[in-house]
């Protein structure tokens, strides 16, 4: 059925966008709050 | 492609960093909060990474690429029914706020406090089962990919993973949470590179469009349409959407992160995230495997199929790096999940056991050695286990052992507040009873040399054995605390 082919298409450009989206932000903000954890565990 | 030096180098780096950052935090370690929940010190981005580091390990990409290779495009219905389970939690908080905020360390705690010691043990048993059960297919589908990525002989594999093993149980057992956090965020760095990369690999093969053209005749259109397709269909829907949400809020590894946050505010933001990443976990994999089977044909090995294509297309350097990112997804898997079924073991088993409960550091004791106990018992049933069907539906089968009696539990226990203990245990029983016979009764034909159906399978149809399985938990749950709370209400009582 050409819906479902059409409904996939937009759903993975969606999750791919997303999914790179969301990991970039996380790697570059997962380093210092890494950090904060290290740090207060230290205390 | 074959394994070049700059591949190997990659790979050996990366485990060298993930083992040395997993074991150097191991100072840090004081008390058994810091070692089960981090001291709850998990923040927005670090709880998005272990979350999805956690969830998203070898065995994932293995049986979703498997999922698309014998089913198509209409396996992506898993994905869209798990990311809108986490995404519906995200926003209305339900179940999670309320268990963040009670200060537990596992969700079988709940059981303990809402309904009884006995409850909280049964559920532990029942969860204990479902994981260390699970557990022995992630060496087997790990050692699979292994042999077909890096082509490398078979005899070698049972080595190759028990030193992984040994690697992860080492520097789980030191570190617990925090070493598992930490390896956790490198593990999601290499992942989500590797991920996305090879993904655009696959699909640049065709052309995006011309690759959906070409499994459209490949698989018809059932291969696109999950309503129609024999394997899904609306019992599946069905199934898999009570199964989705439970996965939120019953899975120890999930529950161990929401456990593990500063406040429930982060973890609506974390699964807000997850929910949209978890899109791409379960699509990626499943295009790799629609590649496979375009590339090799639909009639060859569909569990080999995905390392098989990935060894063929991936240049050098790529291969290292998704090589280091497919071991960083066992590894982070592996070592969280020894490290929940551990603290339940202990936790909510051992510990409601025993008439003196444990010292802290007898806590961390126990846990370390229930570790080594779970890796033991991954590497006999992983060597010996043969699966029948698709490795997901094995793992849904397995896992519904304690979902199903989990969910009525843990949701009816927070908001009904006629839930009784005779109710608890009426939905634990009667929500483990069709997967757990049927499990069992697969083992017991597998040890006896035989590779046929049991009674169980013959019952009725998958979808419709693992959806019934939650309707009689939920009928348990009700049944069991009108019944119980008539009684306790007579004269004499």
């Amino acid at each position: 059925m050409e819906i479902w082919k059409i409904i996939w298409i937009v759903a993975l450009i969606v999750a791919f966008l997303g999914f790179v989206f969301i990991s970039s932000k996380v790697i570059y903000r997962g380093f210092s709050e890494m950090r904060d954890l290290l740090r207060g565990l230290d205390k | 492609m074959t394994f070049s030096l700059l591949d190997g180098i990659i790979v050996l780096l990366y485990v060298a960093a993930a083992v040395w950052a997993g074991i150097s935090v191991r100072r840090r370690v004081r008390t058994i909060s810091d070692f089960l929940v981090a001291g709850r010190r998990l923040r927005y981005h670090l709880g998005v990474a272990t979350l999805v580091a956690t969830e998203l390990g070898l065995v994932t990409m293995m049986y979703f690429a498997e999922q698309g290779f014998r089913f198509g495009f209409a396996a992506f219905i898993i994905g869209v029914i798990w990311a809108t389970a986490y995404l519906v939690i995200a926003k209305t908080g339900f179940v999670v706020d309320r268990l963040r905020m009670m200060e537990i360390m596992t969700i079988t705690e709940f059981f303990g406090r809402r309904y009884s010691k006995g409850v909280r043990i049964l559920a532990a048993s029942l969860l204990i089962v479902a994981g260390i059960l699970s557990l022995g297919v992630f060496l087997k589908l790990g050692a699979v990919f292994i042999v077909h990525f890096l082509g490398i002989p078979e005899t070698s594999i049972h080595v190759t993973t028990t030193i992984l093993l040994i690697v992860v149980l080492a520097y789980t057992a030191l570190g617990g949470m925090i070493s598992v956090v930490l390896t956790d965020f490198i593990q999601f760095i290499f992942l989500a590179i590797g991920m996305v990369l090879t993904t655009m690999l696959v699909l640049s093969g065709q052309g995006f469009v011309g690759f959906f053209d070409q499994a459209m005749t490949a698989y018809g259109a059932a291969g696109f349409d999950p309503i129609d397709h024999p394997e899904y269909g609306w019992w599946f829907i069905a199934y898999w959407s009570v199964f989705a949400v439970s996965g939120c809020l019953l899975w120890q590894p999930v529950a161990q992160r929401i456990l593990s946050s500063e406040h429930p505010g982060i973890n609506r933001f974390i699964f807000r995230s997850t929910g949209m990443m978890f899109l791409g976990r379960a699509f990626f994999p499943i295009v790799w495997g629609i590649g496979a089977a375009l590339m090799f044909g639909l009639d060859s090995d569909a569990s080999a199929g995905m390392p098989r294509l990935l060894a063929e297309i991936l240049p050098v350097g790529l291969l290292g790096l998704l090589t280091a990112g497919m071991f960083a997804a066992m590894m982070s898997t592996d070592s969280s999940y020894i490290l929940a079924w551990s603290s339940i073991i202990v936790q909510d088993f051992l510990d409601p056991l025993r008439k003196h409960t444990f010292t802290d550091s007898q806590r961390l004791q126990a846990t370390r050695w229930s570790i080594g106990i779970i890796g033991l018992l991954m590497l006999v049933f992983g060597i010996w286990y043969e699966l029948k069907d698709t490795a997901f539906r094995y793992l849904l089968d397995v896992t519904t052992v304690y979902y199903a009696g989990g969910l009525p539990a843990i949701v009816l226990g927070l908001y009904w507040k006629c839930s009784t203990t005779a109710g608890a245990y009426a939905a634990f029983i009667g929500g483990a009873l069709l997967p757990l016979s049927f499990v069992i009764e697969d083992i017991l034909l597998q040890a006896g040399g035989s590779t046929g159906q049991g009674f169980i399978a013959t019952l009725m149809p998958p979808n419709v054995r693992g959806f019934t399985s939650f309707a009689l938990g939920f009928a348990g749950l009700f049944l069991g605390s009108l019944l119980s709370s008539r009684t306790s209400q007579q004269p004499g009582h």
